[in-house]
């Protein structure tokens, strides 16, 4: 099988070139860059167009969905396969989406479920993944964990965020309402409520900080608002809080964009790349934590999969489609709140053997069944 | 065993006392006076009504004290006397069982919301008891022994929709706060509409319920464990069950019949047949024999406790179709007794399916009144008042 696989700066850009590779496919690329209009672009559908009458592919793939692509390919016959792993994404609801040539896939059942609760059936519901054998083949030569508590992501505290610069402009009713239903939603797992109370702020919100996205989109603004500019908000709050309880009492290890974020008793590494650099922490962590990203209600993220496809030990807050797959206790840990968190950090810094078991559990469990390939199969199964 | 019964004329008050006549005890009354205009401190300290029930403690000599609803000045004197005070409480939330004299060891309290009993025992309180609420059946059952009364109601609601006149504290809180303070309530209101089985009011932030007390002061009284939280939490929560009510009230009425009995008169809910108020004694019962769906959506102050009405409506042999309270599984069994709704659209569901398979919501109604005649009486409750004294 021919595939065009469209090339731009994706986590698994080189993972995935591998697992086609290995399962036999024949690739060629069309370069693209993530700054470019995916929307309404004429130029770049003339471009697109020619390379496919040119490379006759028999399908055409992509990391997130681009209804420019989506366009050309319905015009053209040709299937295109979509592996959508940024959440939230908005392109998600353009029209586009229903084009039969479609077979997109998201890693957050959530999202699954709400579009083929609208009758769509382009948009299925698939995991993300990990290439364990990349990882497998990076060794460290020190068998000592160097850091006991690690965390791998962004605090989402860049300058001028979007709920910076619309925050600075709202009433106080609406800062205490914001406020209010941030607090609450920090108490609750499992489930996101921000989009649904939106309802008496919403014209004040988009008052301050107008956002178009462009027309032929079905999100609403309470879609947009919700999880592009508040549960980063939250989830930013969130991980601060946590790890700051943590390091009350236990040295924390941060590598995170935002250099200059300082806590006591948090070292802060700033960034490291996630493909050479991470995978090194993951593995020389007693403990590895992830706190997902808000507007990922359900999913199983990104991190969690690479820290246990590099064979770290795991503890995560509560993400349902966990459940799916892995057993809490013997492949992963999760926690239910902060004293939990708390907890369960003490505990398994103290039960060494009980952490190395899991860890491995947890990889195992990745490399048998959630690498590229595995999902490289799933995804052409179809075609 | 001889009791001296603390009578203020609350509800069940006659049927108590039936009750401990009929188990064979004795009965001597002490009147009590509770009204709204009675001053809140005499509940709690009052020379005259300390020496007056010291008089007749001495005087009738009774083996225990008893009394609806726990009151700090009886158990000031039983302490003093060194005679047990039984207290069943079925108001939900009771100011006055915050008292400090809740500790003292003449008192056997029950409350009949288990989740307000836990939270004592976590302060280490522990002659507070989980009881639940009980229905004087043999009072009810002869109400229509000799003909049943015939239907007149698809769905009926009998209960406040706490909007009289004295009931807007929250509005006057809301009015005089600063916007923040305001948003944030809103916020909180909003969410805790939608979200089931988490108390969101008890995590205020503290400077917004600063605002809330300069805005409207309330003290507990000296002395008392009540915190801030609660009471204002406790507001919050009676305008959220308004808001429910009406909501749901409203809701169903868009596809049935609905008919509603509550104190306030002159407020109109859409396609909702508000009859007014009805005595608890004589025409409640009725509107509930004569009700093919009886509602019940609990005051959310009530955070697990069967509430007095359910087992009002069981009691008077009606269908209840009730909102979830987790400590309903310790008595009945739902599908089979009683039935519980998840959320509005459920509701609807369910007043569909019963009003049409009318077989089936017979049958629940009389099991559900089976269970309560057979376990769930004031002589039960009585049996078991007295078996640790």
């Amino acid at each position: 099988m021919k595939i065009l696989n469209i090339e731009w700066e994706a986590f698994g850009l080189e993972d995935i070139k591998d697992a086609f590779a290995a399962e036999g496919y024949d690739v060629s690329g069309f370069p693209f860059s993530k700054h470019e209009n995916a929307v309404d672009n004429q130029e770049m559908e003339k471009r697109f167009r020619s390379v496919l009458c040119k490379e006759v592919p028999d399908v055409v793939f992509s990391f997130d969905y681009y209804p420019v692509f989506s366009k050309v390919c319905q015009q053209e016959h040709i299937r295109y396969i979509s592996w959508v792993y940024d959440n939230p994404q908005i392109l998600l609801y353009s029209d586009m989406v229903v084009n039969p040539c479609n077979v997109i896939f998201v890693f957050d059942k959530k999202i699954y479920q709400e579009f083929h609760d609208s009758g769509i059936k382009t948009v299925h519901y698939m995991p993300l993944a990990v290439n364990t054998e990349r990882l497998d083949h990076m060794t460290l030569d020190a068998q000592s964990c160097k850091y006991d508590i690690s965390f791998v992501g962004s605090l989402y505290l860049e300058e001028l965020s979007y709920f910076e610069r619309m925050s600075i402009r709202l009433s106080d009713y609406a800062k205490g309402y914001l406020d209010s239903l941030m607090a609450a939603q920090m108490r609750i797992q499992g489930y996101n409520f921000i989009e649904e109370s939106l309802g008496s702020v919403i014209e004040e919100l988009y008052r301050v900080l107008p956002i178009h996205f462009g027309h032929e989109n079905r999100a609403t603004r309470e879609y947009f608002y919700a999880h592009y500019v508040i549960d980063r908000k939250i989830t930013s709050d969130e991980r601060i809080e946590l790890l700051s309880a943590i390091a009350r009492q236990h040295r924390v290890d941060l590598f995170t964009l935002s250099k200059e974020f300082q806590l006591p008793n948090v070292y802060n590494h700033g960034a490291v790349d996630p493909y050479t650099g991470a995978p090194f922490v993951y593995k020389q962590s007693r403990i590895n934590l992830n706190i997902t990203l808000r507007s990922i209600e359900r999913g199983i993220p990104l991190r969690a999969f690479d820290i246990m496809g590099a064979g770290g030990f795991l503890i995560s807050n509560f993400q349902a489609d966990f459940l799916d797959y892995f057993v809490p206790g013997e492949d992963f840990i999760y926690y239910e709140d902060k004293e939990d968190l708390l907890k369960k950090i003490d505990y398994y810094l103290d039960h060494e053997q009980e952490r190395k078991i899991i860890a491995k559990n947890g990889h195992d469990k990745v490399a048998a069944g959630h690498t590229f390939r595995h999902r490289v199969r799933e995804m052409f199964a179809q075609v | 065993m001889k009791i001296l019964f603390v009578e203020w004329g609350s509800y069940g008050s006659r049927d108590t006392r039936e009750a401990f006549l009929k188990e064979g005890h004795d009965l001597c009354l002490f009147p009590f006076e509770v009204s709204s205009a009675y001053p809140y401190g005499k509940y709690i300290e009052d020379p005259e009504t300390e020496e007056r029930l010291k008089t007749v403690l001495h005087e009738s000599v009774p083996d225990i004290v008893f009394s609806i609803n726990y009151f700090p000045v009886i158990s000031r004197v039983c302490q003093k006397e060194m005679i047990r005070y039984i207290s069943w409480n079925y108001d939900c939330p009771h100011r006055l069982l915050y008292s400090p004299t809740v500790l003292n060891s003449c008192n056997r309290v029950y409350v009949f919301d288990k989740a307000v009993c836990q939270e004592f025992h976590h302060e280490g309180i522990t002659n507070i008891q989980y009881m639940p609420l009980a229905v004087n059946t043999d009072r009810l059952d002869q109400m229509d022994a000799s003909s049943p009364l015939p239907y007149s109601y698809d769905v009926s609601f009998v209960g406040s929709l706490y909007l009289e006149k004295g009931d807007d504290t929250f509005d006057r809180i809301e009015h005089s706060l600063p916007d923040y303070a305001r948003g944030y309530l809103r916020a909180l209101c909003t969410v805790q509409l939608e979200i089931q089985g988490y108390d969101f009011t008890e995590s205020i932030s503290a400077p917004v319920l600063d605002d809330m007390y300069r805005a409207y002061p309330l003290v507990s009284e000296p002395l008392f464990r009540e915190s801030r939280e609660h009471i204002y939490g406790d507001i919050i929560k009676q305008r959220l069950t308004a808001i429910e009510r009406i909501n749901l009230l409203e809701l169903i009425a868009r596809d049935c019949s609905v008919d509603l009995f509550t104190h306030i008169v002159d407020f109109p809910l859409q396609n909702v047949c508000n009859h007014g108020p009805v005595s608890y004694d004589t025409e409640m019962p009725k509107v509930f024999k004569q009700s093919r769906i009886n509602l019940n959506i609990t005051l959310r102050n009530i955070k697990s406790g069967i509430p007095l009405r359910a087992f009002d409506i069981m009691g008077c042999g009606g269908f209840l179709l009730s909102n979830y309270q987790a400590d309903f599984l310790d008595c009945f069994v739902p599908g089979e007794d009683f039935v519980y709704y998840e959320n509005p659209e459920d509701l609807k569901k369910k007043i569909r399916y019963y009003l049409t398979y009318e077989e089936e919501r017979k049958a629940v109604a009389r099991n559900g009144h089976d269970k309560v005649a057979s376990g769930h009486t004031y002589r039960h409750r009585i049996r078991e008042l007295l078996h640790d004294v």
